[in-house]
């Protein structure tokens, strides 16, 4: 569904990616592990659009998107939840959702995915006309993510879902992670630092180290690769 | 020659006595707060438009006023060209909001990202372009120029708590119903929502699909058309002058400050306090103590006031600002 193909990214005269390939096939979750500054934020940059490439090609279900808008990628069925979250804080539930929905033109549709978005988030539901700022971090992210569905993406790109939240709150937003894939046909690329979790929801694994890609297998064998243990489990 | 060259002083029927208290002359009261609503309502606009740009783009745009009167003067031509009032009005908005995209394509983007001093400058440097070429082209000859307007700007009518002038009612008119109509685009529109999500998180709002760029070339169009009208508005009764908008802007920023740099309604109530308060001052003040030429110092006092006990102004939310 996605091939990133030997993608190089700089900003400015830093360069942040060298020659990263990856892909992810329909229906699967993929997971992009690595340490801080490692690349992983750039390479799903890259894929939306928000960065271009210096080199290196990335295709969509067969076309060509790495010189294309973000918008147009949007549009396209790629959905990125940045890392941070990146809500409109100021801007109620309600209105950080349809901005979701913004590419599109079908009001019945959105209305409906609206509908389902707050069965998948109760939460969300009660605090509809509350500012987005004024939520607590999970429910942030649960936002962040229901926002990025609103789109009806084919390709769900989830930067760091687990970012400051306390355990029982990384568990739940893992399960979502899990049915939104399982019941929705979202196919997902996954950035996280909590190897463990990533692991243990992912069919395939990559491990970016300084901007390259230094291994890659299916998630169950990285969690007994010796390296990965060592690196990214601690233990 | 009691509107010559006094710029937005002539807009007060400046008494050379001092006026009786509103106890003994209500009417009096009354009119002065009426005409002090629909000089606020200008204010208000100007207020607006630069919040408008503060809000989305992070620029406290200086050169607000010239554009406005750039406009003006390019309207002027037309009126002695034929074109009636109306048609002017339209055909000016439509070229201001020109003016203000072309300047966000131009000068304003290449500037994103650089220090806030360069774009501080860029638009002073747009102030003293926009001045030089309206001096170069249009200031010949007798100054100001007579600028005309749909209605009378004399004769008056009485709307029961006050007399009016015909023009003034529609200033305020006018007024009132841009105030209404962003009110209903920025709350009631994807276009609006889409222009709010992009003034508060750029990268959240690229990431959504909403084409940023055209947003922000789209919010300088609106806010100097806004500000443009502003001017067409004020002109038949300052007339035109090459830095007859000026006091308009300090009045419009002092307003804008008031009621916080980076809320729409502060910016009308800010408008409308600063309209109305100007015109008691002028009428019960006496005019060789707080004459004509203290106004402007007296509005940047207030200015320093605000800013060191309110920074936020009325509406005003303290900014977070992640570093």
């Amino acid at each position: 569904m996605l091939k990133v193909s030997s993608v190089s990214a700089a900003y400015g005269p830093i360069r942040a990616l060298h020659d990263v390939s990856l892909e992810v096939g329909e229906g699967q979750i993929v997971t992009l592990l690595g340490a801080n500054g490692a690349g992983k934020s750039s390479t799903l940059r890259v894929i939306s659009g928000v960065i271009r490439p210096t080199s290196g090609s990335v295709e969509f279900l067969g076309q060509r998107i790495h010189h294309r808008s973000p918008e147009k990628i949007v549009s396209l069925g790629i959905s990125h939840v940045p890392e941070g979250r990146e809500l409109f804080t100021e801007l109620t539930v309600a209105e950080n959702l349809s901005l979701g929905a913004y590419t599109r033109r079908d009001r019945d549709g959105i209305r409906q995915d609206l509908d389902r978005a707050y069965q998948y988030f109760p939460l969300l539901a009660q605090r509809r006309e509350q500012h987005a700022g004024s939520l607590s971090g999970g429910e942030q992210q649960m936002l962040a993510i229901a926002r990025g569905l609103m789109s009806r993406p084919r390709l769900l790109l989830l930067d760091e879902p687990s970012l400051g939240l306390a355990p029982l709150v990384v568990k739940e937003i893992f399960k979502i992670i899990d049915t939104i894939n399982r019941e929705e046909k979202v196919t997902i690329l996954l950035v996280e630092q909590n190897a463990s979790m990533a692991l243990s929801i992912a069919a395939y694994a990559y491990v970016l180290e300084t901007g390259r890609i230094v291994l890659a297998d299916t998630g169950s064998a990285l969690k007994d690769n010796e390296t990965v243990r060592r690196s990214y489990l601690g233990y | 020659m009691e509107l010559i060259g006094s710029g937005i002083g002539a807009l007060l029927e400046s008494p050379v006595f001092l006026a009786a208290p509103p106890w003994e002359n209500p009417d009096l009261f009354g009119e002065q707060i009426v005409a002090g609503l629909a000089t606020g309502s200008i204010y208000a606009l100007m207020a607006l438009a630069i919040v408008l740009i503060y809000r989305s783009t992070d620029v406290l745009n200086f050169a607000q006023g010239e554009m406005a009167m750039f406009g003006a003067f390019a309207m002027w031509s037309l009126w002695l060209a034929g074109l009636e009032p109306w048609q002017i009005i339209i055909i000016g908005v439509m070229l201001a909001a020109g003016i203000g995209a072309v300047i966000e394509r131009l000068a304003i983007r290449p500037t994103q990202g650089a220090p806030q001093l360069n774009v501080v400058v860029v638009t002073l440097g747009l102030f003293i372009l926009l001045n030089s070429v309206a001096t170069w082209v249009w200031a010949q000859g007798d100054l100001p120029k007579v600028f005309p307007s749909p209605l009378s700007t004399t004769a008056s009518v009485d709307i029961g708590i006050a007399r009016i002038t015909e023009h003034r009612i529609l200033i305020l008119g006018v007024g009132l119903s841009i105030m209404v109509a962003l009110f209903a685009l920025f709350n009631y529109t994807k276009l609006g929502l889409a222009m709010r999500a992009t003034a508060q998180n750029r990268l959240a709002s690229q990431l959504m699909g909403i084409n940023v760029g055209r947003m922000l070339t789209l919010g300088w169009a609106l806010s100097a058309a806004v500000g443009g009208l502003a001017g067409l508005l004020i002109a038949p009764i300052t007339f035109l002058h090459p830095g007859f908008m000026f006091s308009v802007l300090i009045f419009a920023f002092a307003a804008a400050v008031l009621g916080g740099l980076n809320s729409p309604p502060g910016a009308v109530v800010g408008g409308f306090i600063i309209g109305v308060g100007e015109n008691l001052l002028g009428t019960y003040t006496p005019q060789d103590i707080l004459g004509t030429e203290m106004k402007l110092p007296l509005i940047l006092l207030l200015l320093v006031i605000v800013l060191l006990v309110r920074p936020t102004g009325l509406f005003g939310q303290p900014e977070a600002r992640r570093v």
